[in-house]
């Protein structure tokens, strides 16, 4: 089971590789991902994919709410609500 | 909820979707049209008036024949070769066309009557590089292929007032909160009953589109909903997405942008329901 940390970091790389413009000390945990489309449709599809293996649940799209994908901090606050935590600071 | 404005003086619905104003009637659709422009103006908007065909290959860059295959109206015409002209001629001679006419071979389609007011501007501004925020306007008649129509409310062919922001995110969303608020005073000064509800783009096939998804997940439309469901406008956010395909640049990135657009028949629709047939007896606009 990966902690806190280890998921934020793993949402973080998904996301800077997939985008290709952003630098990974550029993009905080409330950075919005959709409104600056740091991710767009083309990507949903596969970051819920991503999403999947990373929780290790199925995600039905047809369920998700408004705002899951705003940030990193929602992502995690939606996809991953029993982490363990860490002491490790949020960068 | 009123459908068909039979006795609304100086309208006349047509068989195929579309309507004809006049009188009375046109002249408060020019009027509604002056506010909508007035509210542009704020802004110091420019303004544009665009042609009605779009390059059917700009608008590919939209993916919209993917997104919206079931609205498009395409700008069919013949194969001019010689002997398919002949062949033409001889297949409509004497064809009553009640089902159509009997098209031979067809050109490849290059251009589509456009269903948004607003495209043709970021097709125009491409490649450019905006020093400052941006503010436009425009009207236009935009064609959307529908299974069914309804007197003012659903038509193929309808009028389209928008204004276009376009700028940075922060620029952007400004304006548009601005613009929203203008009109939802508008709207409670004249006791119109409109209701704002997030809305999605009408999507083929949503459950399989990832743009329906994202849309649902991120909301970026917000629409004034008259009576039982008639978004009489609406407030959008694109996002840069405009900006990255069209090439418009904002500080060195590509521009944000969103709009708000009015369409102009649901709203004389919405003014006949509340305050009756007399055009006369309709808020007074200016």
């Amino acid at each position: 089971m990966k902690n806190e940390t280890e998921v934020r970091a793993a949402l973080r790389a998904w996301i800077v590789e997939k985008n290709g413009r952003i630098r990974p000390e550029e993009l905080a945990d409330d950075t919005p991902l959709v409104a600056q489309r740091l991710i767009t449709s083309v990507q949903i599809m596969d970051l819920i994919l991503f999403l999947e293996r990373l929780s290790d649940q199925p995600i039905r799209p047809e369920t998700l709410k408004p705002g899951v994908f705003q940030d990193i901090n929602t992502l995690v606050a939606s996809f991953f609500p029993n982490l363990e935590s860490s002491d490790v600071e949020r960068p | 909820m009123l459908s068909a404005p039979d006795n609304l003086a100086g309208f006349r619905w047509l068989p195929n979707g579309q309507s004809v104003l006049s009188g009375e009637l046109l002249d408060y659709f020019h009027r509604l049209d002056a506010l909508f422009v007035s509210w542009a103006s704020v802004y110091q908007a420019v303004p544009y008036a665009f042609a009605p065909l779009i390059p059917a290959q700009e608008l590919a860059r939209l993916d919209y024949f993917r997104n919206f295959p079931h609205l498009a109206t395409f700008a069919t015409v013949l194969d001019t070769a010689p002997e398919n002209m002949d062949a033409f001629t001889t297949a409509v001679t004497g064809c009553d066309c009640a089902h159509g006419i009997p098209l031979t071979q067809t050109a490849p389609v290059t251009d589509v009557l456009t269903p948004a007011a607003c495209y043709p501007l970021y097709m125009h501004l491409q490649g450019t590089v905006l020093p400052a925020a941006s503010v436009a306007t425009t009207r236009g008649v935009c064609y959307r292929r529908e299974t069914h129509y309804q007197p003012l409310q659903r038509q193929w062919s309808f009028s389209m007032r928008e204004i276009i922001l376009l700028g940075t995110a922060e620029e952007v969303q400004e304006r548009l909160d601005a613009l929203r608020e203008r009109v939802t005073t508008f709207l409670q000064s004249i006791g119109l009953p409109v209701r704002w509800e997030v809305a999605t783009d009408p999507f083929f096939n949503p459950s399989t589109n990832p743009k329906y998804l994202m849309q649902r997940l991120d909301p970026v439309k917000h629409e004034m909903v008259f009576g039982e469901g008639l978004a009489i406008g609406s407030v959008n956010a694109h996002r840069n997405y405009f900006g990255e395909v069209f090439d418009i640049q904002r500080n060195n990135a590509p521009a944000f942008s969103g709009c708000v657009a009015f369409g102009l028949e649901r709203w004389l629709y919405a003014f006949y329901a509340t305050y009756g047939p007399e055009v006369s007896q309709w808020p007074r606009l200016l």
